[in-house]
């Protein structure tokens, strides 16, 4: 069964940035690596999916509801980190959860607390999150995700400003996850190797595009790590887009 | 409806967690006694303005509505929008199961309180401040202070739904508020040059409540007054929401 579908989706932005006809579906409990370098269009395309912004073309579903028709039905299990791990720096910890856990009116009292120990914030709850460090932001913002129980997770970044210790931690708790509850990811990184440890279907964005769809242990072999697999597909696409140019010059 | 409650409280929240609104609360409450004080000073040592205290609550209507609920007005809007695109906290919402439709109307809901709060405080607090000052009853003022109080509500949240409408076109706090500050003496500074345009300006309704004080006005005048302001509410209310819906974060 697909939990999110994404068909032909494209966004332009006036820079000529942005996402081209992606397609792609991720089934549950995938652990599905967007993987693409910078301006690839990954953040893009989670706002897209995240309803964030809205597509020039194409359409979106989650849970077989369309994102842009019916919103609130989309969203009912989905937690998310978009972009950067932030917050309302005036409050404490646990009053940021507070906020979040009042769209759940079912969540019962102590999942607050359980998601902050979760993460490891449970001492600092009552503090203001304007004095934390990068990291416990990032853990916040990880403990607001996971805060409703959903059953689609999408992580921008998850381990941005963490330290080895806290990237381990975010990696066992997104394997422990799918695995004992059947929580699908859909993950952004530019880290490929910690992807590569969690994930089991990878997509590489290059320039707004999906250019590459598949199984991780499909394309690695002995010989080669996904981090050169990325690393080989985008030069050799850069080589065909070159080619390409030449040609065209040549014609003319 | 129960994420349109939910998203409210949690506006409510976020404004009452902001020093700035105790601040602004705390202004409200002392600037009347701080008057009553002064008032009950100058009476006793001259002699003069004997009798303004039964007059308090209206005489801090009239300054409030004039510059300070409006300037808290602009800030909360301002903070409650704008102020959230800068922060990037504006997506913790959006990313909730809430369609933005009601994103907009709980921040409406809640800046709306706060005005009825701020309302409440003052007429309270200006209300038993002027019981203090020598010869200050307020016998037959009660009804007219309450009514005037309660009408001050409409034009004061049209001026708030106005600045709602502005912060949509900004991303920063400075530009909204600046322009904000700009439109809003602008439009007081204009009706001097052309008179006319008063009628049509709903920032010269923001001492409308005189019109509600004694039985002198005509029913008509004012439900066409009434019906002013609300035409004006449901416009920019609908404009503020068109421009949040389209919003690309």
């Amino acid at each position: 069964m697909s939990i999110l579908e994404v068909k032909e989706v494209t966004k332009l932005y006036k820079n000529g940035r942005g996402v081209r006809n992606v397609s792609f579906d991720i089934s549950k409990g995938d652990i599905f690596g967007l993987i693409g370098p910078n301006g690839a269009g990954k953040t893009t395309l989670l706002k897209l999916i995240m309803g964030l912004i809205r597509p020039d073309q194409g359409s979106i579903r989650i849970f077989g509801h369309c994102v842009s028709e019916r919103f609130e039905q989309a969203m009912e299990i989905v937690g998310c980190i978009i972009e950067t791990a932030d917050a309302y720096d005036y409050m404490s910890a646990y009053d940021n959860l507070k906020l979040s856990a009042r769209f759940y009116p079912d969540l019962p009292k102590t999942r607050i607390d359980q998601s902050l120990e979760q993460v490891g914030l449970a001492p600092y709850k009552r503090e203001r999150v304007g004095g934390f460090s990068l990291g416990m932001k990032q853990r916040l913002a990880l403990a607001s995700a996971l805060l409703s129980n959903p059953q689609l997770v999408i992580l921008d970044e998850p381990t941005n400003g963490l330290d080895m210790e806290g990237m381990v931690d975010v990696r066992n708790t997104i394997q422990q996850l799918a695995l004992e509850q059947g929580i699908t990811f859909l993950i952004s990184s530019h880290l490929i190797h910690d992807l590569s440890m969690i994930a089991n279907r990878i997509g590489i964005m290059h320039n707004g595009s999906l250019i590459r769809l598949g199984k991780v242990n499909e394309w690695l072999t002995e010989e080669m790590t996904l981090e050169q697999y990325v690393i080989s597909q985008i030069q050799a696409l850069k080589e065909e887009e070159d080619y390409g140019s030449f040609i065209r010059q040549y014609a003319e | 409806m129960d994420r349109l409650y939910a998203n409210t409280l949690n506006e409510m929240e976020k404004l009452w967690k902001r020093r700035r609104t105790k601040g602004f609360l705390l202004l409200t409450l002392l600037v009347p006694i701080i008057s009553a004080i002064l008032l009950a000073f100058l009476q006793n040592h001259t002699g003069v303005f004997g009798g303004l205290g039964s007059n308090l609550p209206m005489l801090m209507l009239s300054l409030f509505t004039f510059a300070l609920l409006p300037l808290f007005l602009f800030m909360t809007a301002v903070d409650s929008f704008s102020g959230e695109v800068a922060a990037r906290t504006l997506k913790l919402v959006l990313v909730r199961p809430i369609s933005r439709t009601k994103v907009f109307a709980s921040k409406v809901l809640a800046i709306a309180v706060y005005l009825a709060v701020h309302l409440g405080v003052l007429w309270i607090a200006s209300a038993v401040s002027g019981w203090m000052v020598p010869g200050g009853e307020m016998a037959g003022g009660v009804l007219d202070s309450v009514k005037a109080y309660a009408a001050s509500f409409v034009p004061m949240m049209a001026i708030g739904l106005i600045v709602v409408f502005i912060a949509q076109c900004f991303s920063s706090t400075t530009g909204a508020m600046a322009t904000a500050i700009f439109i809003y003496a602008a439009a007081k500074l204009f009706p001097f040059v052309f008179p006319q345009f008063a009628v049509w300006s709903v920032f010269s309704y923001t001492n409308w409540y005189v019109l509600w004080v004694g039985n002198g006005m005509s029913m008509n005048t004012l439900l066409n007054t009434s019906v002013l302001l609300l035409s004006y509410c449901i416009i920019v209310y609908t404009a503020g929401w068109l421009l949040f819906d389209r919003k690309q974060l």
